[in-house]
């Protein structure tokens, strides 16, 4: 299996190509920004982080234990898989609506963007799966920034556009691949777990349409 | 003689033993001084980043290339931080620069060309 930086060596060179008159360090620039605005735009990239609750406080920090930065709270589930109502008004910060009254474990859900990168080689940081996956779509992403700067040797504002389109197109079928799990012709839905019985097959994905 | 140029432009030095060849300017006691050259190379680095911003962001972290590059004739040694593909171009520039002084009206000519030359490849295809 191919490394990411293996797929990012390629996804560079790519543009190289792409780009005739580009810079390195240039490409890195827009890559980062594209990757940004494909996780934001998608809420691919998802972490459950453990959050301990403690009796009579409503406010807890939460820290992704991978690299990336929260920018969205997608819910909380306590133990039980039951969601509870939660916001994050400050980032980083989950707000519990009910005061808790006794100690316990919840999971919360947290949707992120790339961290600037600070490595020497200035790549980001991301999940291994998304080049081998969506490469050509940040691909395309990538182009249209590149190709709309302008007074380069590269600028090109009408294949900037069509790689533009192509790029947002894409992002719509990966929002909703993210509403359906990545999973075929399904939903996402979910029986409430407070009132599941023993037959309830909620949240099994069969990709296959019930009726 | 001037210092054999590798060809890879990698130092200050490259720039200026190569940049004599194109000014003919090989043989001592040479018409251009390295100060001269040298500081030609300066400001023609700082056009660039006027031109290219995207040349000076290093190894792209976490800042610009601020200040940008400056070298002194005792720093024939130090690499210049250019990527390779646009060297070339950093080198005609640094020869426009140097021919601008000079008052023949055919060494006008000949600077106008590497002039031209230089921002054609940093901002277009065509050179």
């Amino acid at each position: 299996m191919a490394s990411l930086k293996h797929d990012l060596d390629r996804l560079i060179n790519s543009a190289r190509i792409k780009l005739p008159g580009s810079t390195d360090a240039g490409i890195k620039q827009e890559l980062w920004d594209t990757l940004h605005e494909f996780f934001y735009e998608t809420a691919m990239w998802q972490e459950d982080i453990t959050v301990n609750i403690v009796a009579n406080v409503t406010t807890y920090s939460l820290v992704p234990e991978e690299p990336g930065e929260i920018f969205m709270l997608i819910g909380a589930v306590n133990s039980l898989g039951d969601g509870q109502p939660v916001m994050m008004q400050t980032i980083g910060t989950m707000t519990v609506r009910d005061t808790p009254s006794a100690a316990t474990t919840w999971t919360a859900t947290v949707a992120k963007v790339p961290g600037v990168a600070l490595s020497r080689d200035a790549f980001p940081e991301i999940p291994d799966w998304v080049l081998p996956v969506y490469g050509p779509v940040i691909q395309d992403g990538l182009l249209g920034r590149m190709m709309h700067q302008i007074k380069k040797p590269y600028s090109d504002p009408r294949q900037g556009s069509y790689h533009t389109a192509r790029f947002r197109s894409a992002l719509v079928n990966a929002r909703s691949a993210v509403m359906h799990r990545n999973t075929y012709d399904t939903n996402s839905w979910r029986f409430p777990q407070g009132f599941r019985t023993s037959g309830q097959r909620g949240g099994i994905s069969t990709g296959i349409r019930a009726f | 003689m001037a210092a054999a140029a590798t060809g890879t432009l990698d130092l200050v030095q490259d720039y200026i033993t190569d940049a004599r060849t194109l000014l003919l300017d090989t043989v001592q006691a040479y018409r251009y001084s390295d100060a001269e050259l040298v500081i030609a190379l300066n400001v023609t680095i700082a056009d660039a980043r006027r031109l290219r911003a995207d040349l000076f962001l290093g190894d792209g972290t976490n800042t610009n290339m601020t200040p940008l590059p400056y070298f002194s004739i005792s720093e024939m040694l130090e690499e210049v931080p250019i990527e390779p593909q646009f060297r070339l171009a950093i080198l005609y520039g640094l020869v426009a620069h140097a021919l601008t002084r000079d008052q023949e009206d055919v060494q006008d000519a000949r600077a106008k060309v590497f002039r031209d030359t230089f921002r054609m490849m940093l901002v277009s295809t065509e050179a």
